[in-house]
């Protein structure tokens, strides 16, 4: 047997690296898990960013929802060429009573993101080609928001997912292509939003902020002291250091003022966690409630859910009765069995959404209901699940102070990009940015209202 | 007319205002020189190129006004001002002497500012420099931490210029966590040494290679059940089968999983049974064999030709990192490797050569009427971890050699997943240690200041060593056991400025600060034990020892970490990932990861090779020599060239490749995804290869729309463009280049016709991703032009000719690229002489790349802040 030998040296030296949150929180310390240094959790922006984030005290919200195994596209999609007087299509029908409050679009999706299933990965970043050696996922929309505007509320966002296996997974990436595990019990989302955390916890966590502040303030010092003696040009390096060590103990000082605040009080029960993954469409209510009322309470303005219908068993859907998994029953091969399965699961998850939309209009804050100032994105990886194209993506954008009560259709040979709306959403927040992963400006025919 | 009278009144006026001096602060004689010779045009009426010398202060100090002065200067020591058609020319004596006292004022006023302040500013670490700092301080050779910062900002094209590596909140915070994470890592895992172990994992009992056996979808994309070379059809039909390797030694040795698609969504293949227990060595063997899948994949025989394989480490779901790559034979073959993982990991090989079975068509584009070729992993033997100490050298730095016990394990342990298909292994991370004192305020003191004196590159000042041992006082008070109090000491240590900036003082650099140089200059990391003790002896300056120094750097593999560094930046490498070829036009590179890693390589190596064999820089635009693997090979369309591996290759006579220029790394980066700009190339290579930079884009003026249709070519559409006596100005020097390189598609491939997705004949097949081709054949490709001094060429082998009759702009230009990487700071007016000299000195060795990195080591440049 002939025998070859090669060390990992030379030309094949692997230059990409990233890690696991998994080897993260094994390696985390005390400073890791305070919330402002948590690589997981990047909260800041620069302060101007901040400052203009809510310009006359309008707080925006984005939730962003992928399910990754999409909806039947025929059944979605509107027919004819768009405009405000569209036909809706069966599936949007069950959302007509919000037919004004959404827009729909025809021949979009993110350039370059293919792979399949692994594209789901992707969904709120727009990181071309997941399946690839050389991927490195960069930062999501989600997270984006949370770094720019996070510290007005308590948590910068949430990461929530339905049936995801260990949490393993997620819409959320942070700008270093790190995963952040989503949380999948809704039970635990409550507790985190409204149950106040034991004397201890709480005790802990301002003296890890102390810890940082004791840290700052070492290297603050000495940065001082370096600056005495060099020339103006190597002072302002040095002035520039300290600058940027105050402001960040600013920041966690504030983060230690969200620590004393008692958490906001909800009149509901702590929900019920389902058993089983085949109550998937029961979880998938539950997080709408939670996303719901974390926006209501003001304690987060970012969330991402992950609706992992991948890795779902045969599901209970109400009215039939499902014989396959879900995952199996995408690749449906025009079986009519299957498709009419399919379309029963698919009109549930819309009938979901409306709920969730009625929810949000009947909540008002200030002069706009919650609707008009939450952002919902609703979509999928897969244009279709029975091939896995990752083009033409069903989707739809939601409420946040547009003006909606449209179809609009793009070309679905060469699809429009998508970041482009992930554009429009963050100029809605106005958060100064005019570029996001390969977009190529603003959502054309989307307006703000 | 009137218009007319009014300019000569004007011009009149201005002439009698200008008896008196200009009153801006020059000497007469150049006052002299600009009133008589500039002042009509330059004006405050006229103002043409928006200079107007009648209101321009001579204040050198000001940078502003300095910069103006030195184009003054330039263009009128190149003769371009004032223009020849002016009445009265100063004679050739006047111009000399009015460049020379200029260039003398502001050379002195250059010098002064340097004298100062330093060429440099004080500057931090970038993010490279950081993450390789913290590998060689914490003996972590596979730390990642570069991506837990923001990109570093770049200026005069790198990331190593004081004045623009700035630090924001953002940044802070983010050195924290990079901070505490690695010093984390660096920690022992647990307290006992762990048993190195040899163990084999194969692929019949690895539930990832045989769950796709019965995978839906096309057939390609399964996996097959071998022993030997016999398909084992049985095991195929079987429903609810379980898998598992035979009992039988010599059985088991034969039993095998073929594959006919590389490495994807959904044939993701890996050894699952493994994933490294603790990070560390390990020593890789893998056992497999290259075949021929019979069409209707009812028959195996053994392969046609070998198979590249590559193997990568992979962190679940999907982080990858390349290991390396083989060749597998049609005979069982035994390929092994030396390793570092991190914890955690397990191993993932990718037959790369074979194709991504995509949708909608799933075509295998090497499926002939016979079948296609395959590759069947047998299994893969892991010997490790090879620990060489325990603690590991991270952890004794930090700790020394205290004793310590495992920590409790906090976190829930994963419940077993409900489905019973699947069986793989879990990792379970190690609970980390606690570090144990007898004596903690001792202790602390002891390994704080050892830590301080092996981080900080500099003598520890005792009032720091005060500031972080108030940090880990402050941390016990508050209750923190023994190991999280010195961690947060340390994180705040790795943080601060001492250890994140480079100083210097204006002047000499002291030997301390000189090795810093020289070591991130050609390691991109602190300086070795070596530097340093020189260093503090005094003796690294000395010019004997000072060369001996960056031979051994030069000789030692960090060496590379300075050619990635470099080439990330002067040749733009790391952006080759970032736009990729369209689908519809060039559908064989699709998802080819091996084709674009070895491009990456192709340059990076070929780089290296000049500077270890002091190669002349006139190889940057030719050399008779390539870098390349099969897979490159085949991309150029060079013979027998086969295996995985990159080495040097003789090119073929007549070949258009050798040099940078038509290296296909080179070709990508100045290209996107679907179409070549002849400007966009020229630019770039007028600016990086040339060292002269076009003067910017005028405003307004927005680049042509390529079309893909077919029906006019990039050229035809410039033409337009070129033909206007304004733009024909710059583009005479910016397209010649561009135009040659025409010849190159947009990863590199030779063409003489454009592709086209609109008419033209259509080619036929399916791309690397199994999707059927779409494009067609479009207009034919003219890559001749002519150079702006009137010489002609016909293709890219009479340009790269051309280019080389000037083999010293050749090297001013890497030197200035190179001085500027070294030292941290742009080229200076007042830095021409040294230039010169390094040019002269360069010259004398025949150009060589290795000699200039001395010459520039060796100069007042690199010697001064």
């Amino acid at each position: 047997m002939p025998k070859q030998s090669q060390t990992s040296a030379g030309p094949f030296l692997a230059t990409r690296r990233s890690m696991s949150r998994r080897t993260f929180l094994r390696g985390a310390g005390i400073l890791l898990s305070l919330p402002m240094l948590d690589a997981m959790q990047p909260v800041f922006g620069s302060p101007t960013d901040a400052a203009s984030a809510t310009p006359g005290g309008k707080p925006r919200r984005m939730l962003g929802i992928c399910n990754n195994l999409g909806v039947l596209p025929e059944r979605f999609f509107p027919k004819g060429s768009g405009g405000r007087d569209y036909e809706l299509s069966p599936y949007l029908d069950i959302l007509k009573e919000h037919r004004n409050d959404f827009t729909v679009f025809t021949g979009v999706s993110h350039p370059d993101v293919d792979g399949g299933h692994p594209a789901d990965n992707c969904f709120l970043t727009a990181a071309p080609h997941p399946g690839r050696g050389s991927f490195r996922n960069t930062i999501s929309l989600d997270q984006l928001i949370g770094e720019r505007i996070g510290h007005l509320t308590r948590y910068p966002s949430l990461t929530l997912g339905v049936n995801v296996a260990r949490g393993q997974k997620s819409l959320s990436w942070t700008s270093s292509g790190v995963l952040i595990p989503c949380e999948e019990k809704a039970s635990e989302v409550f507790g985190r939003l409204f149950l106040s955390g034991t004397k201890e916890e709480m005790d802990d966590q301002a003296r890890r902020l102390d810890l940082g502040q004791s840290i700052l303030d070492a290297v603050a010092g000495q940065a001082k002291d370096l600056a005495r003696n060099v020339g103006a040009r190597d002072r302002d390096r040095l002035d520039q250091y300290f600058t940027s060590v105050r402001d960040l103990e600013q920041r966690m000082a504030m983060s230690r003022e969200w620590e004393r605040k008692p958490k906001p009080v909800v009149h509901v029960p702590v929900p019920l966690d389902p058993e089983s993954p085949k109550a998937y469409m029961e979880k998938v209510r539950l997080m709408y409630d939670m996303a719901r009322l974390a926006f209501e309470t003001d304690s987060t303005r970012s969330i991402s859910l992950l609706l992992d219908s991948v890795n779902s068993p045969a599901i209970d859907v109400e009215g039939i009765k499902i014989t396959d998994g879900y995952h199996n029953l995408s690749h449906h091969g025009r079986s009519p069995e299957k498709l009419a399965q399919l379309q029963k699961i698919d009109e549930e998850h819309m009938r979901l959404l409306g709920n969730l939309f009625a929810q949000l209009k009947s909540t008002h804050e200030g002069d706009d209901t919650l609707l008009d100032r939450t952002m919902i994105l609703y979509g999928t990886n897969l244009g279709s699940a029975d091939t896995h194209v990752t083009t033409n993506l069903p989707s739809l954008l939601a409420g946040g102070g547009f003006k909606h009560g449209q179809h609009l259709v793009y070309d679905t040979e060469r699809n429009y990009p998508l970041p482009n709306l992930f554009v429009s959403m963050l100029q809605r927040m106005e958060l100064g940015v005019d570029k996001f992963a390969s977009s190529t400006g603003t959502m054309r025919g989307l307006d703000l209202a | 007319m009137i218009l007319r009278a009014q300019r000569h009144f004007i011009a009149v006026l201005s002439a009698v205002t200008l008896l008196t001096p200009l009153a801006n602060g020059a000497s007469p004689s150049i006052d002299r020189f600009v009133s008589k010779n500039c002042i009509d045009c330059h004006d405050a009426d006229s103002k043409k190129g928006d200079l107007d010398l009648t209101a321009f202060k001579f204040d050198l100090a000001n940078t502003t006004n300095f910069s103006e002065w030195v184009k003054v200067h330039d263009r009128v020591a190149s003769g371009e001002m004032p223009p020849p058609k002016k009445k009265e020319c100063p004679n050739a004596k006047e111009l000399q002497s009015f460049t020379n006292e200029l260039s003398a004022d502001l050379t002195a006023a250059d010098r002064a500012q340097v004298a100062k302040e330093g060429r440099a500013t004080e500057r931090r670490l970038n993010r490279y420099e950081y993450e390789e700092t913290l590998r060689d301080l914490l003996s972590l050779p596979c730390l990642a931490v570069k991506e837990y910062l923001p990109e570093d900002t770049e200026s005069h094209g790198f990331n190593k210029i004081g004045d623009a590596l700035d630090v924001s909140h953002v940044q802070m915070a983010r050195y924290l966590s990079a901070a505490d994470f690695a010093l984390h890592q660096a920690m022992a895992p647990q307290s006992a040494r762990p048993e190195t172990h040899t163990n084999r994992f194969y692929t019949w009992s690895e539930p990832e290679f045989t769950d796709k056996i019965d995978q839906g979808g096309p057939l390609n994309r399964r996996t097959f059940p071998l022993v030997g070379y016999a398909l084992q059809t049985n095991i195929m039909a079987e429903e609810n089968r379980k898998m598992e390797s035979s009992k039988d030694p010599q059985r088991r040795d034969e039993e095998s999983m073929a594959v006919v698609v590389s490495s994807y969504e959904p044939t993701e293949i890996r050894f699952s049974g493994f994933h490294a227990p603790v990070a560390g060595r390990y020593h890789l063997k893998f056992h497999a064999y290259s075949i021929w899948m019979g069409h209707g994949y009812h028959a195996v025989t053994p392969g046609h030709r070998s198979e590249p394989v590559c193997i990568y480490a992979e962190t679940p779901p999907r982080v990858l990192r390349k290991l390396g790559a083989f060749d597998v034979n049609p005979e069982a073959t035994v390929n092994e490797m030396d390793v570092d993982l991190l914890a955690g990991e397990t191993i993932r090989p990718d037959a790369a050569r074979l194709f991504r079975s995509r949708p909608p068509d799933f075509n295998n584009p090497l499926e002939t009427h016979e079948g296609m070729p395959g590759v069947a992993f047998g299994w893969m033997e892991v010997d490790g971890p090879l620990v060489d100490q325990w603690p590991p050298a991270g952890h004794q730095l930090l700790f020394g050699n205290l004793p310590m016990e495992d920590r409790k394990e906090t976190a829930e342990p994963d419940k077993p997943a409900k489905s019973t298909k699947r069986r793989r292994a879990r990792f379970h991370a190690l609970p980390g240690v606690e570090v144990l004192s007898g004596d903690p305020d001792r202790d602390s003191e002891i390994l704080l200041r050892n830590f301080m004196k092996r981080a900080y590159r500099e003598p520890v000042q005792e009032e720091d060593v005060q500031r972080f041992l108030g940090v880990i006082h402050s941390a016990r008070d508050s209750g923190y056991s023994f190991t999280d109090s010195m961690i947060a000491g340390y994180t705040g240590v790795l943080c601060s400025p001492g250890f994140l900036y480079l100083r210097e003082k204006p002047g000499r650099l002291e030997d301390r600060a000189l090795a810093e140089r020289l070591a991130y200059f050609l390691w991109n990391t602190e300086p070795d034990a070596e530097l340093r003790e020189l260093a503090s002896l005094g003796d690294l300056h000395r010019t004997s020892v000072l060369r001996k120094q960056t031979e051994r750097l030069l000789d030692d593999p960090r060496s590379r970490q300075f050619v990635d560094g470099f080439l990330d930046y002067w040749l733009d490498l790391r952006l080759i990932q970032g736009v990729d070829p369209d689908a519809e036009l060039y559908p064989e590179y699709q998802l080819d990861d091996l084709l674009v890693e070895s491009m990456i390589g192709e340059t990076q190596l070929f780089f290296q090779d000049l500077v270890q064999r002091n190669f002349s820089v006139t190889n940057l635009v030719d050399s008779d020599f390539a870098v390349l693997n099969e897979r490159l090979a085949k991309h150029y369309d060079i013979a027998n060239v086969n295996g995985v591996e990159l080495r040097p290759v003789r090119l073929p006579a007549g070949c258009v490749r050798g040099g940078l220029l038509t290296q296909a790394s080179i070709l990508k980066v100045t290209a996107n995804g679907t179409t070549t700009s002849p400007v966009k190339r020229g630019v770039w290579i007028m600016t990086r290869l040339l060292g002269k930079p076009p003067p910017p884009q005028p405003a307004g003026v927005g680049a042509v729309e390529p079309d893909i249709r077919g029906a006019t070519t990039i050229r035809e559409q410039l033409a337009k463009h070129r033909n206007q006596p304004t733009c024909a100005a710059c583009h005479k020097n910016i397209d010649p280049a561009g135009f040659a390189l025409e010849s190159f598609d947009v990863m590199g491939a030779y063409r003489e016709r454009y592709r086209s997705v609109g008419a033209g004949e259509k080619v036929k097949g399916s791309g690397h991703n199994g999707i059927n081709i779409h494009y067609g054949w479009g207009l034919p490709v003219d890559c001749s032009g002519e150079l702006p001094d009137g010489r002609k060429f016909k293709d890219v082998r009479d340009l790269k000719e051309l280019l080389l009759t000037d083999p010293g702009q050749l090297a001013r230009n890497l030197a200035q690229q190179l001085t500027i990487y070294a030292t941290g700071a742009p080229i200076r007016f007042s830095d021409r002489p040294a230039i010169a000299k390094i040019l002269a000195e360069n010259r004398q060795q025949g150009y060589g790349v290795r000699s200039l990195i001395h010459e520039i080591v060796e100069s007042e440049m690199f010697l001064n802040k």
